[in-house]
């Protein structure tokens, strides 16, 4: 894998999440006040400055070209629409390319940050259990889309007609509630229930202040 | 003795039931819109895991949890447009939720009662849309012909979602799974 945060010395082993994520939070909020060109280059600047020292991955960095090619021509589609086409593509294109960099931080902050990393910003914007219980649901990510897909597969064995073709006719939609979101609803509350248990046996809530697993 | 704990604390189980609906609702988003590339389906999720976490937890302000702990994962994940402002896209809709619910209790057993809640909640993405394009300085009725056109989708979506609320509440209250995993009425012993 060729994730930024895995480069050989990479500044982004020295950079703390806390500071990475105020950093990407400062720049999207900057894309907001820049409303002139000459802000928005300052801006744009920054973006680059920052791409170029946190080096994001291609995969991500191809999405948000996509993002930024779609509401381009939206945006600037309405502004020509409401102005005319030669006094409305300026603006279209300024408030295109605002939207884009009010987006485009939480880019480079998510390519460039580990999952352990990302759960420990979690901590500096959410409140104690909070944060646990968003880092302990991230990380659960992978696992639980094994189980949904397992309940997915079983179900179709058993003559469920919820494949992506069945969906499209309303009379299979009980189908979908039935045999996928209530086992689905089922499983994710027994699993909340055994971390509970296994995280209050491990006297989760006795300290004021929890521990956070120091390593990557 | 039993009384209802509407206003209780949050216990760690119900606290991570919650945070894995924020969980689906960002998978679901992600999932979709690679596939799917039509303006306010992320909308069947978000209402549908909102109404689903207020429907199963005995708190007030559920749907507010999952929304917020769904807003601050998107803004640190990055998905969706609008900087740190996407956390509006969740936490305004749970509140409609969470306000619909207090209103109307039996809301989750009758289609009426919830598509009007979801169509109340899925129209606040007018006003998440509306309030970033109006902090980058758009146009004001550029801004409202795209609040409009991204919302009227999001809410038709949105009442689709919550469709299947009450069945799925109904199948699981018959299993009995809701009362043994989030109980309605707790007693004082309970309590301590």
């Amino acid at each position: 894998m060729t994730n930024g945060h895995q480069h050989a010395g990479s500044p982004i082993k020295i950079t703390s999440p806390g500071w990475k994520l105020s950093l990407c939070v400062g720049l999207s909020i900057g894309a907001f006040a820049a409303r002139t060109p000459l802000m928005l280059g300052v801006t744009m600047g920054a973006n680059l400055v920052t791409m170029i020292v946190f080096r994001p991955q291609g995969a991500l960095l191809r999405g948000a070209a996509k993002v930024l090619f779609i509401q381009t021509m939206m945006v600037t589609a309405l502004h020509c629409l409401r102005f005319g086409i030669t006094a409305g593509i300026r603006p279209g294109l300024i408030t295109s390319m605002q939207l884009f960099l009010a987006f485009f931080p939480s880019v480079i902050f998510i390519s460039t940050t580990s999952p352990s990393q990302v759960i420990g910003a979690m901590e500096l914007i959410l409140p104690n259990r909070a944060a646990f219980v968003a880092g302990t649901c991230l990380v659960m990510i992978p696992m639980l889309l094994r189980e949904l897909k397992t309940i997915y597969q079983v179900q179709l064995f058993r003559g469920a007609r919820i494949l992506p073709k069945d969906l499209l006719g309303p009379k299979n939609w009980p189908d979908v509630a039935n045999c996928l979101l209530v086992p689905a609803v089922i499983h994710i509350m027994v699993r909340a229930q055994n971390i509970a248990m296994a995280a209050q046996a491990r006297e989760y809530g006795k300290a004021v202040k929890r521990t956070l697993w120091p390593g990557e | 003795m039993k009384s209802n704990n509407n206003w209780k604390r949050l216990s760690l189980k119900e606290s991570l039931f919650l945070g894995f609906c924020a969980v689906f609702i960002l998978i679901f988003r992600a999932s979709f819109r690679l596939n799917l590339n039509i303006p306010g389906h992320a909308m069947l999720f978000t209402v549908f895991f909102l109404m689903l976490a207020r429907a199963c937890v005995p708190y007030r302000l559920s749907a507010t949890w999952t929304g917020m702990i769904a807003g601050a994962m998107a803004m640190v994940l990055g998905m969706g447009k609008g900087g740190p402002l996407i956390v509006s896209k969740f936490l305004l809709p749970a509140i409609v939720i969470d306000i619909g619910a207090a209103l109307m209790p039996q809301w989750h057993q009758r289609y009426l009662l919830s598509l009007v809640m979801a169509a109340c909640a899925a129209a606040t993405r007018f006003l998440s849309i509306y309030l970033v394009d109006v902090l980058i300085g758009m146009d004001r009725v550029v801004t409202l012909q795209h609040a409009l056109i991204k919302s009227s989708s999001g809410i038709l979506f949105g009442m689709a979602g919550s469709l299947f609320i009450p069945p799925v509440v109904k199948k699981l209250q018959a299993f009995g799974v809701v009362e043994r995993h989030f109980p309605q009425t707790i007693t004082e012993t309970d309590n301590s």
